[in-house]
C-alpha cells in the first residue's frame, strides 16, 4: 500500500484517500462559447503517462480536502505534494521537490 | 448509557463512554476577529495546526482547514453560529448522539490501536496535544489523548458501534 503524505494531515495510508485523476485540467469557458467537440475533450480525454503524473487526490477518511499528487505512474513513487490552488513544481530527474 | 460495553485484557483495557454533547463547527475563511469572538464565546481557542486540539473550557479538535469538532458544553449552537460574521457562514451541529465512544487504556493500549491503524501512536509522536481524524479497523474514527487518560480516545459513528465491540473484544485477547 502506498503512503501518502495529505498537505495538511500529514502521512496516511493510501486507503483513507481517492484519486481524482489528473490535475491542472482548465475548464473551457465561458459555457455557451463551448462547442461540443471541446466539452468532450475536457471531460474524457486524459494523458496517460508513464513516469511523471499530476493528480488530483482526496484525503477522504481526514480532512477531506483534495491536493495534488506527482506520482512516477511506473513506480509509484511520489515526487511532491501540494495544495489545489499552488502550481506544479519543477521535478528534476532526482525528484528534489518535497 | 445502560449498554455500556468494556473489555479487559492483563495489559490493556477497552470501555465504551458515553458520547456527552460534541457538535462540529465550519467555518468559511474565518476571519481573525471570527476566531477571537467564537474562542471567547466557547472559552476555548480553535487550533489552527493540523491534528492539534485545544483544552479550555470545552475541548476543541482540528479535524480539516475549516472544520473543527467542539467536545463538552457550549453555548447553544445558534449563539456560536451568530458569533461569526456572515462571511464566514458558519454552521454548528450537535452531533453527539449520532458518535460512539472507546477509551482504551493501558501500557499496551498503544499496540492495541496499532493493529487497526498504521498513524504512529507513540506518546513522543502523537502527544497529548494532538489528533487524528483517520480510518481505524477500516471505519472512520477521531483519536485523541484526553488529560489524565492512560491511553487514547476514539470517537465513531453510532452505526458502527456493535462491528467495534467485536473488533475490539476480538482484539484485547492476545494480551493476557
Ligand atoms: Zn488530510
Amino acid at each position: 500500500m502506498l503512503q501518502i503524505s495529505c498537505p495538511w494531515c500529514g502521512p496516511r495510508d493510501e486507503i483513507e484517500f481517492r484519486c481524482g485523476g489528473q490535475s491542472h485540467v482548465i475548464r473551457p469557458g465561458p459555457p455557451e462559447e463551448v462547442d461540443d467537440a471541446t466539452w468532450g475533450r475536457y471531460l474524457s480525454e486524459k494523458i496517460n503517462p508513464r513516469g511523471d503524473h499530476l493528480e488530483r487526490w482526496l484525503h477522504a477518511a481526514g480532512c477531506r480536502r483534495w491536493f495534488n499528487v506527482a506520482r512516477d505512474t511506473a513506480t509509484h513513487r511520489i515526487r511532491a505534494v501540494y495544495h489545489m490552488v499552488e502550481a506544479a513544481p519543477a521535478i528534476g530527474d532526482e525528484g528534489s521537490a518535497r | 448509557m445502560a449498554d455500556t460495553w468494556q473489555a479487559a485484557a492483563a495489559t490493556v483495557a477497552v470501555r465504551e463512554c458515553a458520547p456527552g454533547p460534541i457538535a462540529t463547527l465550519r467555518l468559511r475563511r474565518p476571519s481573525a476577529d471570527d476566531l477571537a469572538r467564537i474562542a471567547a464565546l466557547i472559552g476555548t481557542a480553535l487550533p489552527t495546526v493540523p491534528n492539534r486540539i485545544a483544552d479550555g473550557a470545552v475541548r476543541v479538535v482540528w479535524i480539516g482547514p475549516d472544520e473543527w469538532l467542539i467536545i463538552g458544553d457550549t453555548a447553544p449552537n445558534a449563539t456560536i453560529e451568530a458569533a461569526a460574521t456572515d462571511a464566514a457562514a458558519a454552521l454548528c451541529v450537535s452531533v453527539g448522539d449520532g458518535r460512539c465512544i472507546f477509551e482504551a487504556t493501558g501500557p499496551d493500549a498503544a499496540e492495541l490501536l496499532a493493529k487497526a491503524t498504521s498513524i504512529d501512536l507513540h506518546p513522543a509522536v502523537f502527544t497529548e496535544a494532538m489528533s487524528a481524524m483517520t480510518l481505524f479497523a477500516q471505519v472512520n474514527a477521531i483519536v485523541d489523548r484526553p488529560p489524565g487518560l492512560d491511553g487514547f480516545r476514539l470517537i465513531f459513528d453510532v452505526s458502527v458501534r456493535d462491528y467495534l465491540c467485536r473488533w475490539f473484544g476480538d482484539a484485547v485477547v492476545e494480551f493476557g
